[in-house]
């Protein structure tokens, strides 16, 4: 299991930031679509080819040729767009994104070579048959589909060019290094029929396959899945949803999953912040812990959107114990239940550090974290000229009345309202998410409230966090909003007014579940988006 | 993939500390020819200077101008400097730009050009996408950077974020280039390649080439409208990368130095002072072998949080930019900071300096553009950005000064100094700020 700090880019909180002042409304979250609203896909967005990412491609590598070693800490990082790292149409080929491609092909064609060539080899003469049924099934893994002629032609080319002077190996050795560079290796391709189309189109079954290994897995599809498509078994929702639930039950999941988190919390600025009191090795722990959680609660408990709110486990080892005042575990990571104490991710540690100032907890933070990220409800940005650095650490008040100017100021009012009293509800907790009850010897008032939530039913105030978790894990606004994430992280795109209208039974489906995670990415598997694409327009001539 | 070791190249020993790159005095400008190469650097710092410490007090000429205190540093190279007062980012300013002040100042910054739309955030509201229009730098590179290595070279320290407030390049509207934050990736970039020893290599290396060529060409019919033009980008930038292997391996007088160390944490603070000085000694190893001509060093990312505990400075970036006019002390923190990024470009132009290249230096060859998102960041003002030349591009620039040009658009800033590398336009930018052409007195 890759810790969640992985080698990902580092991205700032810059709008947990930004938002400590505020001038304009509350936006709405996205409300139900009103009932003359066209579910019809076929206006767009169109499918766009889709570049590998970076843990994509490290994945496929390993999947295709056994590559263990990451051949992409080179390579430039993603645009990010909406917290995700795959949006199709900001992800593209720039010169060093291409050189990287270049050097890592050679790089993993020497690696093939050191290793041997018999695991990819389907034939053990060393002639040009050989090396056509090679091109065709090494093919089929690579492009993810059987080749086209001009394709298979193109690299018995190459063969033919090298295998005199280099030899019957080297020549196999060369065409891995031009797959690993070839377009239909690096993108993710939907490809137009050759007529005009009208309507939503729905996938080819190779094209399925790629939707349903990337999302879930993060990789190539398998075997199986590559057969389930050559026997046309990837046609019906039934057909998806026995392919989503057997890539679901694989281990790798557990890591695409993962994956998916740390992008939707904003994780990955964790692993560079500076806390006071920290011990060391701080950062790292945090991070483990967190990968605990996330796979404990998909995989081990419930698996509900609910109980990513309200599960009383925190994973501790041995940096981590004596600062959350718990025995340390004789190795590795222990699970305790702290209810009453810990509830679900609003009270993880390294979330609570995450949102934090360096001396100080941040209701600012914390609050923002929570509209923007789990509410899908985020407020505007404070005007420009606002000082928003935060008060300085006063002995004689606690935080949340040094906070106070917000709400007592008119200007500033009119945001924080929506923002500190929910941020509040955090000050049980210190920079470090220590537990504490007082802060300077003054006695910590956790009560706070839900304000403009886009969800009125869970408006109101509420009494501490182990509240505001209960509150979430029972809005229907909160299991949209996540819904909506997986729905980005699975397509590379935000939801256009027609997706979420086709929506409407995926979150009935989800609902009915009782919002479980599992049922959750099955049901989106099966949902018109997933399964449709828009038709590209009518072609002109190439 | 072979490191390339030809016999004749030297390879230094560590002497300057741990972690610094070495550069041998000797290093000298492979260039032979008479005239020698003209040279541009893009430098960036984030989130607004201090303004009181920043402008220098003028005298009775433009020539004439005491250093302000951030400039201290670069005292000794007062004679090369043009500081420039009244220049703003006016499309940063138009009322119909997308984004939020810090979005649209970068990427305004060096193109003169819009946001176009998007969904980069800037806090919660603002949203934009990327600039519509090539930087100068890349535009420079269409004029001088065809005949390297690397048509340019864009480097990062601690530049972590990667939407429009992390790039300040641009190759096109819409088409960011990615700095590198790694130093042992600027390394290898520069100095890793597959280096040909036989005929046959180049057998192999054209045949893949053509095979990749090839499966571009099976492809294409197959793709609808945009993801055709998404793809002949893609093979565009092969084509460019194949012709581009071959250049700038004359060994000529230049060292190829260690490799800087690869476990180094590029998104630390404590290293963030290090990685500057080795990115900038790989950017003068660059010039120095002319493997590029064209450069950019982007210090962080517009809006960001980093802290300079190397100046015992610990608030956040962005926070502290923000403190009000009558917190003396956070001025005081910015200042310092500032002044830091001044001496770092010190640096830069004494390691330029230090190559000896015709009848002086790489220095002489190279003119180093500095800016800044905003000017002020409590306001987010986007009047009087400061801009800083050092360095005349080969002569080209009449350095020495201090002009306040009374609020004009960046666009003509922009676009004097591209009349400096022979551009032949007589607009840059963004049509509806590119009035008025060069800014007179600054070209000779």
């Amino acid at each position: 299991m890759r810790p969640l700090l992985s080698a990902r880019p580092v991205v700032l909180l810059a709008s947990l930031w930004w938002a400590l002042g505020c001038d304009s409304f509350v936006t709405a979250p996205p409300s139900d679509p009103p009932p003359e609203e066209s579910c019809d896909l076929a206006d767009g967005p169109f499918s766009q080819a889709r570049l590998l990412t970076r843990s994509e491609y490290r994945r496929t590598v390993h999947d295709l040729l056994g590559q263990t070693e990451d051949p992409t800490a080179p390579f430039p990082h993603e645009p990010e767009v909406d917290g995700f790292d795959n949006n199709a149409s900001a992800h593209k080929a720039n010169p060093l994104l291409v050189e990287s491609f270049l050097r890592a092909a050679g790089a993993i064609a020497q690696g093939v070579k050191e290793r041997g060539l018999e695991p990819l080899l389907p034939c053990a003469e060393e002639d040009a048959v050989c090396a056509e049924l090679f091109i065709e099934d090494f093919g089929r893994k690579a492009f993810r589909r059987p080749l086209v002629p001009d394709e298979v032609t193109a690299f018995k080319t190459l063969y033919s060019r090298l295998q005199p002077a280099l030899g019957h190996a080297e020549a196999i050795v060369a065409i891995v290094e031009a797959t690993l560079q070839s377009p239909q290796f690096l993108y993710r391709v939907e490809a137009p029929k050759d007529q005009p189309e009208y309507g939503a189109v729905p996938l080819g079954p190779y094209e399925m396959a790629s939707r349903l290994s990337y999302f879930l897995w993060g990789t190539m599809p398998d075997e199986q899945l590559l057969d389930a498509a050559e026997a046309n078994l990837l046609a019906t929702p039934e057909d998806v949803e026995g392919q989503a639930r057997r890539l679901l039950a694989d281990q790798r999941a557990h890591e695409r999953v993962l994956e998916f988190h740390q992008a939707w919390f904003g994780l990955d600025p964790l692993a560079s912040v500076a806390r006071d009191n920290s011990p060391s090795g701080l950062l790292d722990s945090l991070d483990l812990s967190m990968t605990a959680f996330i796979d404990g609660v998909m995989w081990a408990e419930g698996g509900s959107i609910s109980d990513l709110f309200s599960s009383p486990a925190l994973y501790v080892d041995s940096v981590l114990a004596p600062v959350y005042d718990l025995p340390v575990p004789a190795a590795g990571f222990e699970r305790h239940d702290l209810p009453g104490e810990r509830s679900g991710i609003l009270t993880q540690p390294a979330l609570l550090t995450l949102l934090a100032n360096h001396d100080q907890s941040s209701p600012i933070r914390r609050g923002v974290f929570v509209r923007d990220r789990l509410l899908c409800a985020p407020v505007q940005a404070p005007p420009p000229t606002v000082d928003n650095s935060p008060p300085d650490p006063d002995p004689t008040l606690t935080t949340r009345e040094r906070f106070a100017v917000h709400t007592e100021s008119p200007d500033c009012a009119n945001c924080h309202m929506a923002i500190d009293p929910i941020g509040f509800t955090f000050e049980g907790f210190d920079q470090l998410g220590r537990a504490r009850t007082e802060e300077h010897g003054l006695m910590i008032d956790t009560t706070g409230a839900l304000v403009d939530s886009g969800d009125p039913t869970i408006d109101g105030p509420v009494s501490g966090v182990t509240e505001l978790g209960a509150r979430l894990a029972g809005s229907s606004a909160v299991a949209r909003c996540v819904t909506g994430k997986w729905f980005t992280f699975a397509l590379g795109r935000s939801r256009s007014s027609a997706d979420e209208c086709a929506l409407a039974p995926t979150y009935a489906e989800i609902e009915a579940s009782g919002g479980n995670m599992v049922e959750l990415l099955v049901a989106l598997t099966k949902s018109p988006s997933f399964r449709l694409r828009s038709p590209h327009p009518a072609e002109a001539a190439p | 993939m072979m490191l390339r070791r030809p016999s004749r190249r030297h390879f230094l020993r560590a002497s300057l500390g741990a972690l610094a790159l070495p550069l041998l005095d000797s290093l000298r400008a492979d260039a032979a020819s008479a005239t020698p190469p003209k040279r541009i650097v893009l430098l960036y710092t984030p989130n607004g200077t201090n303004p009181d410490a920043w402008f220098p007090t003028p005298g009775a000429s433009s020539t004439d101008f005491t250093l302000n205190s951030i400039h201290q540093p670069l005292a000794a190279y007062k004679d090369k400097l043009i500081l420039l007062k009244g220049v703003n980012n006016a499309v940063g300013q138009d009322p119909d730009n997308n984004g939020g002040p810090h979005q649209r100042g970068i990427g305004g910054l060096f193109t003169g050009q819009m946001l176009g739309e998007g969904t980069f955030q800037d806090g919660c509201g603002s949203k934009a996408g990327w600039a519509a229009g090539r930087s100068i730098d890349q535009e420079v590179a269409l004029l001088i950077g065809q005949d390297t290595l690397l048509a340019s070279l864009e480097l990062g320290v601690r530049c972590m974020d990667n939407d429009v407030q992390g790039r300040i390049s641009y190759s096109g509207a819409g088409e960011p280039l990615p700095p590198i934050n790694e130093p042992i990736t600027t390394y290898e970039r520069l100095f890793f390649r597959d280096t040909p020893a036989a005929p046959s290599d180049t057998l192999r290396a054209e045949s893949i080439m053509a095979a990749v060529g090839d499966q571009f060409k099976a492809l294409r019919p197959r793709l609808g409208q945009e993801d055709r033009v998404k793809l002949d980008e893609h093979l565009a930038l092969v084509e460019d990368l194949e012709r581009r292997m071959g250049l700038g391996q004359s060994d000529g007088g230049c060292a190829v130095p260690l490799p800087p160390p690869s476990d180094i944490d590029a998104d630390s603070e404590l290293t963030m002072p290090d990685i500057s000085r080795m990115q900038l000694d790989l950017l003068a190893v660059a010039f120095a072998c002319d493997l590029t001509r064209v450069a950019s060093v982007q210090y962080s990312t517009g809006f960001n949080r980093i802290p300079y505990p190397w100046l015992d400075s610990p608030e956040e970036g962005h926070s502290l930019s923000h403190s009000g006019d009558s917190n003396t002390e956070a001025w005081a923190h910015l200042a310092a900071r500032q002044q830091w990024h001044a001496q770092e470009l010190a640096y830069l132009m004494d390691r330029l300096a230090a190559i000896p290249e015709g009848d002086g230096s790489v220095l002489d060859s190279t003119l180093i553009l500095w800016g800044n998102e905003v000017a002020k960041g409590n306001t987010h003002s986007l009047d009087n950005i400061p801009y800083l030349m050092a360095g005349s591009a080969g002569g080209a620039l009449a350095t020495g000064q201090f002009l306040d040009l009374g609020g004009i658009s960046n666009s003509r800033l922009l676009l004097t100094i591209l009349k400096a590398y022979g551009f032949a336009g007589e607009t840059f930018g963004h049509p509806d700020y590119a009035d008025g052409g060069v800014i007179p007195g600054l070209l000779l």
